[in-house]
């Protein structure tokens, strides 16, 4: 082989290493950029769960974390063999602002802060009614990207808070991950309770003619204590209002279930209805809210429309024994529409005139179809009273009455 | 490719009148590129360096002038992509290590010259294309059509238009067919291959734009960093499959650092042109690169103003400007020259 050769074979050999030192750097890159902790190790990341917000009379904010405790998990034993649950630790911190709080967090733990597995967040409710607090909330949000916007967002009675950390926690051993565990089931089966993801707070808390929502957690006394002598249970039934990012007050399951129909939220609730002929259960389903919002005489009307279907679970008749099917079925809509519409109504009438909240978005809905009269008659007025309510239909069908024999009936 | 990662058309327009500016910046981007795939169609199958041989001073100013502006979209480019890593992705890795990662690898890819890159960029595109359509699907069941409305807001006429102009001014791509249309396949025609790309285009835009809109809100949307990040976070598919937001940026990554490569392949064919001289691949682009590193230590105080998307926008229509100025130049140049040759006037 001649020199020439060899020089040949050595340049081909260069342009190769060199070819496969670029692909090597470009994985290498690809690899430790693409993780979803930040180049950090999962053995050096402090995971939160679920956070906690409260703001004081002074004006500090106190945050309290639920972070994964790590330290017991990778013993090479199955879940089962080793009984093993993974617990939490309650960090809390101080500070005049948010990230000041957060920040002592941090430095008390040996370990990175770690947001973006969090499930939920809860807000105190003296936090909640204090606007610039909200603001700062949101704004934090934000700007802070590894605080991600998925997490369930509640509010809280302040008063709950030690309580909050010692209730129930169902076949989860984590509070962040029973709340998002009961959401998921509840949403699907249950319109008690409103369920706002932190995206969707601040989405409301921005638009023009629309107030947020956020989900409504309060601790009750248990029955019976577990066998970790836990004698507390959250609930989830009804909803916060808020206007212009400032809490206004808590609603009632009632009015989370009007609020889920008149959004088109619900999938599935149960009513009860029980009165001095009947007494029935009904499963509400496939509804369907339409509604109108029109421009008359300088005040906003509105009218809405409600469909849905009534699946019958339990039906029991006191007193007409030889009432036909067709009469029943009629009877038992009739009821269940006017419970619905009495429902709707209570909650409408509160929204507008107790808590002075557009929650549902009649003004969104006015600007959505007519940006110019709305700007120029409600954009820089309080229009909640100008909105008049004017029809509300209620058609509910009953899809059937149960699995057994109607003509029975 | 822009579009992709900073949706201009969200923050320019801070999310009012999407609807209309997606149209309307379409007929913007037609009505500018018309010039540039008017040249590129006239000069098929010659290089750039081919047919700017007798150009004058004045072009090669404008030329070099063009560079500049080539520099600063790559500079613009590289800051974003830093910008959105440091903040989301890799928040302990140093500015300089993403910048290196980058720029190593638009070199690797550009080192080859623009055949391999068109060829690489054929799997990356469509691992892009696969992924955008994805996300849209995926995202349905969550989406809110009442947020794109009102369609028309109260708005100024000539502001509105201006945004339509700056938003295609910074998406559009005929750049590269001026500079490479000579390496296109002979059977195929530069407006057929154009009229293709705008009509992905457009449906890319539509697809990736409004589920955008309707998960994040139009308020929301234009103060993120990254809002098809954001929006791709949301995607849930009934509580099934979670968390694979993580394949826009393995599918846009790649792409983003091509189109650096792809900048600065325009870059190599443009200093070409300047002194008249093919040079090696490695040593411009290696150059041209190099220098957008320093000029990111030395613009550093600046760099709030730099990357502003209305800034930004307005240099590349400067830029766009100056390419078509080019191109007519390069025109009457040939045309001279032809007519010289016609009448033997060349040689007197």
């Amino acid at each position: 082989m001649d020199t020439s050769t060899i020089f040949k074979n050595s340049m081909n050999n260069g342009k190769i290493i060199l070819r496969f030192l670029l692909i090597f750097i470009t994985i290498f890159i690809s690899c430790f950029a693409f993780g979803c902790t930040g180049g950090v190790e999962p053995r050096n990341i402090a995971i939160t769960n679920s956070a906690l917000y409260d703001l004081d009379g002074n004006g500090n904010y106190h945050v309290l974390l639920e972070i994964i405790d790590l330290t017991n998990s990778g013993d090479g034993r199955s879940d089962e063999q080793s009984n093993y649950k993974r617990n939490s630790i309650i960090k809390r911190g101080d500070g005049a602002t948010l990230a000041q709080a957060i920040t002592s967090i941090s430095d008390q733990i040996d370990k990175t802060l770690f947001g973006t597995h969090n499930r939920v967040r809860i807000i105190t409710d003296r936090m909640a009614k204090n606007k610039q607090a909200m603001q700062e909330f949101v704004d934090f949000m934000i700007r802070n990207d590894e605080f991600d916007e998925r997490p369930w967002l509640f509010i809280i009675n302040h008063e709950d808070i030690e309580k909050l950390f010692t209730v129930f926690v169902g076949l989860e051993s984590l509070i962040g991950e029973y709340i998002d565990g009961v959401v998921k089931t509840r949403k699907l089966n249950s319109g008690c309770g409103v369920f706002v993801e932190t995206l969707k707070y601040i989405i409301d808390s921005m638009e023009i003619g629309q107030d947020a929502v956020a989900g409504r957690i309060s601790i009750i006394q248990s029955d019976d204590e577990d066998q970790n002598g836990r004698k507390f249970e959250i609930s989830f039934d009804g909803l916060s209002a808020f206007k212009d990012n400032k809490f206004m007050n808590y609603l009632t399951a009632d009015d989370a279930l009007a609020y889920n129909i008149l959004n088109n939220y619900l999938k599935r609730s149960r009513l009860n209805l029980r009165n001095s002929d009947l007494k029935a259960t009904a499963e509400l389903t496939n509804v369907n809210t339409k509604i109108l919002v029109k421009e008359n005489n300088g005040s906003m009307r509105i009218d809405i429309n409600i469909s849905g279907k009534l699946r019958i679970a339990e039906l029991e008749i006191f007193n007409e024994t030889n009432i036909s099917s067709k009469k029943l079925k009629v009877e038992i809509e009739n009821t269940f529409e006017e419970m619905v519409k009495t429902m709707i109504e209570k909650t409408l009438f509160k929204a507008r005139d107790e808590i002075n909240s557009d929650i549902i978005g009649f003004g969104r809905r006015m600007r959505m179809l007519n940006p110019a009269v709305y700007d120029l008659l409600f954009a820089n007025t309080d229009y909640l009273s100008l909105m008049v309510f004017n029809s509300i239909n209620i058609d509910l069908s009953i899809a059937n009455l149960g699995d057994l024999d109607i003509s029975r009936y | 490719m822009f579009s992709y990662v900073t949706m201009p058309i969200i923050k320019i327009s801070s999310g009012t009148n999407i609807i209309i500016l997606i149209f309307l910046s379409l007929a913007y981007l037609v009505i500018l590129d018309a010039p540039l795939i008017y040249f590129a169609n006239k000069n098929r199958n010659r290089s750039f360096l081919e047919t700017t041989e007798n150009i004058c001073a004045i072009i090669k100013v404008a030329l070099f002038l063009y560079l500049i502006t080539l520099a600063y979209s790559i500079f613009v480019f590289n800051s974003i992509v830093i910008q959105f890593m440091k903040a989301s992705i890799t928040p302990g890795i140093p500015e300089w290590g993403i910048t290196l990662a980058v720029l190593i690898a638009a070199f690797a890819n550009s080192y080859k010259g623009v055949g391999v890159l068109a060829r690489v960029s054929v799997i990356f595109v469509l691992i892009l294309l696969f992924s955008i359509l994805l996300f849209a699907l995926f995202s349905i069941p969550d989406l809110d059509i009442s947020r794109l409305l009102p369609v028309y807001e109260k708005s100024n006429f000539m502001e509105l238009n201006k945004c339509a102009i700056l938003i295609a001014t910074i998406s559009t791509e005929a750049t590269i067919l001026v500079f490479f249309g000579g390496c296109i396949n002979e059977k195929l025609s530069i407006k057929r291959t154009y009229i293709t790309s705008i009509t992905i285009y457009l449906i890319c835009l539509i697809i990736i734009v409004l589920p955008t809109i309707m998960i994040l809100g139009n308020k929301y949307a234009p103060m993120l960093l990254n809002p098809y990040y954001t929006f791709a976070r949301q995607i849930k598919l009934y509580d099934s499959l979670e968390r694979f937001h993580i394949l826009s940026i393995l599918a846009g990554f790649p792409c983003i650092i091509m189109r650096i490569g792809t900048k600065s392949l325009i870059g190599k064919e443009i200093i070409d042109t300047i002194f008249k001289k093919k040079t090696r691949n490695g040593i411009v682009i290696l150059v041209f690169i190099l220098v957008i590193m320093i000029s990111m230590n030395m613009f550093k105080n600046f760099k709030i103003v730099l990357l502003n998307l209305n800034f930004y926008a307005n240099i590349m229509l400067i830029g766009h400007i100056l390419l078509i100025i080019i191109c007519f130049g390069i025109w009457i140049a040939k045309k001279k020259s032809c007519n010289d040759k016609r009448y033997g006037t060349g040689g007197s």
